[in-house]
């Protein structure tokens, strides 16, 4: 039950909101006069009111929205507004310099991967498939040799490269891992001459006036 | 709700820089391991400039064109060996500065440049006269500059190649059917037929490759040109079409001369014989290919081929 004193300020508070009328509000002024106590009432809250209007606005911080509605409690919404929502809602996002530092080069790097990739358009597949070496045995039988080598597209012509092992039969042999491919090559006897495998799988003229042996090599 | 602590985010943000580090590292090391590779070999290459014989002048003409080999982007280990191989065979500065500007300017024509650096490398290795290298590897980029237009013509509306570099393959691939004076039309005959079939560039350098085979075995470019178009018409696949080529090889083999090796594999494909006679050719003990010392050279016979 409200005394008279509240019921008094409830009345101020409602003149000062605009709500009474011509005749409660010439009443309730001179009531107001009349009381000390009840003036000194009106004028804290008039001095207070005109101190609000007059006080600058200050705006409210950044992401103060989006961080007081983060605190609401979540309220369950249909899926399907949740789904669209999902997609079509406005967002927020909060950064920093290490966020966006974080973010460039994340960037940069699926940036240089792609331009790697571009470069190179199946580069990456092609390459793993080729790093499966296969085993290639070449021989050669020279019985007279004193030593005999493979050189060719392999090892770039190098000449002392990959020298072959003599059998007891006259037969010389290698066994080298290359990457599936074709390859051109020429045995080299005795370091000067250079030989044609004479059963090679085909071959190719070196542009020189003579023929390389050509081997294939599959996985 | 539960809130991260300070000490979370701090370890949460040493992870992320962990990874980011770890991130850059490797997507740079092969480049950087390339550079040190790089870098090794054209310090090689200058060293054994240095200790040469050479005037100063040639040195630096030397030196100078390596520099720009590299910058085109030539691997340096190409550039050393050069420079290498050739003073070792005593060859003058001013050739090997050409086989170098010879490789740089096809480098710089953005065109493949590997079968350049393997004839010079390929004939300094077998000692063979500068000049004749200088000639061929000079004409090569010449047939390397035709044949970058035919791919290019071939590969606008073909079925694209799933291959890494398929296109600088056949463009080497053209380039030596150049070389053994086989036509442009004939080469452009091919990938018209290798596009009818819907098939990719893969086929086409093949069926090239083959067409050179052929020619630089003895038949005429007329012959090898005709011989691979009846066999793309026939829907033949590369690896028929390599198969083609070894049993060219063991009918020479057989010392049959090379015109009866023609009319008789025109006949097989015009029989439709031909895939199953190669494939029996292809089987162990199917042919003279596996057996020793069946083709003697220079006192020798081998016994060559893989396993």
């Amino acid at each position: 039950m409200k005394d008279g004193k509240e019921l008094d300020k409830e009345i101020i508070h409602r003149l000062l909101d605009g709500d009474l009328g011509p005749d409660e509000k010439t009443a309730l002024m001179d009531q107001i006069q009349a009381d000390p106590a009840l003036k000194e009432e009106f004028d804290g809250l008039t001095g207070a009111l005109h101190a609000i209007e007059k006080s600058e606005r200050m705006p409210a911080p950044p992401f103060f929205t989006a961080g007081i509605m983060r605190r609401l409690p979540a309220r369950k919404a249909p899926i399907g507004n949740r789904v669209r929502d999902f997609l079509l809602k406005g967002r927020v996002l909060r950064w920093n310099m290490a966020t966006a530092f974080a973010a460039t080069m994340l960037l940069a790097l699926v940036f240089t991967q792609a331009v790697r990739t571009r470069n190179t358009p199946v580069e990456t597949a092609a390459v793993s498939q080729q790093e499966q070496t296969v085993t290639v045995t070449m021989n050669l039988h020279a019985p007279e040799a004193h030593q005999v080598a493979v050189a060719g597209t392999f090892n770039k012509w190098k000449a002392d490269a990959h020298p072959l092992a003599r059998q007891e039969n006259g037969l010389w042999t290698i066994t080298i891992p290359l990457k599936p491919g074709e390859y051109s090559y020429m045995f080299i006897v005795d370091g000067k001459a250079w030989v044609t495998d004479p059963n090679a799988e085909t071959y190719s003229d070196d542009g020189f006036g003579n023929k390389n042996a050509v081997m294939r090599v599959r996985t | 709700m539960k809130r991260k602590g300070p000490m979370t985010k701090g370890i949460l943000k040493i992870l992320i820089a962990l990874l980011l580090t770890t991130a850059a590292i490797l997507t740079t090391a092969p480049y950087v391991r390339a550079e040190e590779a790089g870098s090794k070999h054209l310090e090689e290459a200058r060293i054994t400039v240095e200790k040469s014989s050479l005037s100063k002048e040639a040195k630096t003409g030397i030196l100078t064109n390596a520099d720009r080999a590299v910058a085109a982007g030539i691997p340096a280990e190409d550039v050393s060996i050069i420079i290498t191989r050739g003073l070792n065979q005593g060859v003058e500065g001013r050739h090997i500065e050409g086989f170098l500007e010879t490789a740089t300017r096809a480098k710089e024509q953005n065109l493949p440049v590997r079968l350049v650096l393997d004839r010079t490398e390929q004939g300094l290795a077998k000692g063979v006269p500068v000049e004749k290298i200088s000639g061929v590897t000079q004409r090569l980029f010449g047939h390397l500059a035709a044949a970058k237009p035919i791919v290019n013509k071939f590969e606008s509306g073909a079925v694209r190649s799933t291959r890494a570099k398929a296109s600088d393959d056949a463009v080497e691939t053209v380039a030596r059917a150049l070389e053994k004076s086989i036509t442009q039309d004939a080469v452009m005959k091919t990938g018209e037929k290798v596009k009818d079939r819907k098939e990719s560039i893969g086929l086409f350098n093949r069926a090239v490759d083959t067409m050179t085979t052929f020619a630089g075995s003895g038949m005429t470019a007329e012959q090898a040109a005709k011989m691979v178009h009846t066999a793309v018409d026939k829907g033949y696949s590369e690896r028929d079409l390599e198969a083609m080529e070894r049993y060219m090889v063991n009918e020479l083999r057989k010392n049959r001369p090379m015109s009866e090796v023609v009319s008789g594999m025109n006949s097989r494909m015009e029989r439709g014989d031909m895939r199953r006679d190669m494939q029996m050719q292809d089987r162990p003990g199917g042919g003279s290919m596996h057996e020793p010392g069946s083709g003697g050279m220079g006192g020798m016979s081998g016994m060559g081929g893989r396993r």
